[in-house]
């Protein structure tokens, strides 16, 4: 065995099972990757069974090492849990005392460390969905769903966040639109998708829903005339943990987990995830799924 | 004065509690595990237990199975307290026998009003 060789495919396997530890990429497309390297020409007859051991090898690694993954952030999740409990419950306490008990400055400090509290357990919630998403794919058994309910579910829950923002929901929505999916997962796309439109969106506002069946798929397309993003930021939107500039600039909170959730279930239901957006002038996310 | 058992390991989240329902009226009796919670339940009998899933030797599911399978205690309504969101965590607790469910980290004031709920509910 040539030294350069054994070198090559040494620096290849770490920088795949980095690729892989780092949730980019699944067991099976090392797999494939290494059977694409074979078929290339790349690896001569007498190292490919070598090389299948260590593929083998590399696999179970992989499948041991995301399971141990999704294992250790739903523990982390939980333990992170309790603390935050006694934070916001004993904040809860303070700002309930009566109001000669504690001076304008310390109610607008418990408010911060309220707020904060908060943006810790939804970054725990999306971090602990997320590493669920990734490991299993289905919240609950994929059957018949109809998206016209649940675009009505997500409409009325985001209502009063909509009044209240003084940001008017319009929907457009044709009859029944079945689908084979996971229910429990779509209404989770829906709320994070009106969620943002209806957050990025300034008073006066408009969010625009609208979901239809076309050529075997059902979409959903998502409007609002809100900030937009940077178009040089759009690609990374699906980042986890990426937040536009100008949602940070404006100090909108958010976890940076929501559109990587969305993107990670439509992706496990075959579908599509598309932006197209307009800084100032608003962003529009279409979503197909096939009907299977 | 109704009496509600409290039984959580974390010792601030126990207090946390404790202090919320006495503030809304209730007498507390805290503990600090399964086996205590059991033998308070079976002494004092209260008429509402809130009992944390996850708590060293028996868990909150123990005791709220072993709370319904005796008959001198199997009318105290019982809520969990749960740190875990999971599906089947829910369902083992209803299946326990549970009478509702809280997932940490809740609101004191909310935790107050589902009380209140079940109360009202027992009563009607």
């Amino acid at each position: 065995m040539r030294p350069s060789r054994f070198g090559g495919r040494t620096c290849a396997a770490s920088f795949l099972v980095g690729l892989a530890a780092g949730g980019a990429l699944g067991a099976l497309a090392v797999a494939q990757l290494a059977s694409r390297m074979r078929a290339d020409g790349l690896v001569k007859d007498a190292e490919t069974d070598h090389l299948r051991r260590t593929e083998e090898q590399l696999l179970a690694r992989l499948a041991a090492l995301d399971a141990a993954k999704t294992d250790f952030m739903a523990t982390v999740s939980h333990e992170l849990r309790t603390p935050l409990t006694s934070i916001s419950g004993y904040v809860e306490l303070l700002r309930d005392s009566g109001p000669e008990e504690l001076t304008d400055a310390q109610r607008r400090m418990l408010e911060v460390i309220a707020r904060n509290a908060r943006r810790l357990r939804e970054l725990i919630e999306d971090i602990l969905t997320l590493s669920r998403i990734e490991a299993g794919g289905f919240a609950s058994e994929p059957g018949e769903v109809d998206l016209a309910e649940v675009i009505g579910r997500a409409v009325a829950a985001i209502g009063p966040a909509a009044e209240k923002a003084s940001v008017g929901l319009h929907t457009d929505v044709g009859g029944p639109l079945l689908l084979q999916a996971d229910g429990v997962q779509l209404d989770r796309v829906l709320a994070n998708l009106l969620g943002n439109a209806v957050k990025f969106t300034p008073a006066e506002g408009t969010v625009t829903i609208r979901g239809e069946q076309a050529e075997g798929h059902t979409v959903l397309v998502v409007s609002d005339t809100g900030m937009g993003i940077p178009p040089e930021e759009q690609n990374a939107l699906f980042v986890r943990f990426f937040r536009a500039t100008n949602a940070i600039r404006q100090a909108i909170p958010g976890t940076g987990l929501g559109l990587a959730i969305c993107r990670k279930i439509v992706d496990n239901h075959g579908g599509s995830i598309e932006v197209e957006s307009t800084e100032n002038v608003g962003t529009t996310i279409t979503v197909r799924l096939p009907h299977r | 004065m109704t009496v509600v058992l409290v039984a959580d390991d974390d010792a601030d989240i126990r207090d946390l509690v404790a202090f919320k329902l006495e503030q809304a009226g209730f007498e507390v009796i805290a503990v600090e595990d399964g086996q205590t919670a059991l033998e308070q339940a079976r002494s004092r009998q209260p008429t509402l237990a809130v009992l944390d899933v996850s708590m060293p030797g028996l868990s909150g599911i123990d005791v709220c199975r072993m709370l319904r399978a005796d008959p001198a205690t199997a009318g105290i309504l019982i809520i969990m307290l749960t740190a875990r969101v999971q599906e089947q965590d829910v369902e083992g607790g209803f299946s326990a026998g549970a009478d509702d469910y809280v997932t940490k980290p809740f609101s004191p004031r909310e935790l107050v009003s589902r009380i209140q709920a079940l109360l009202s509910r027992a009563r009607a």
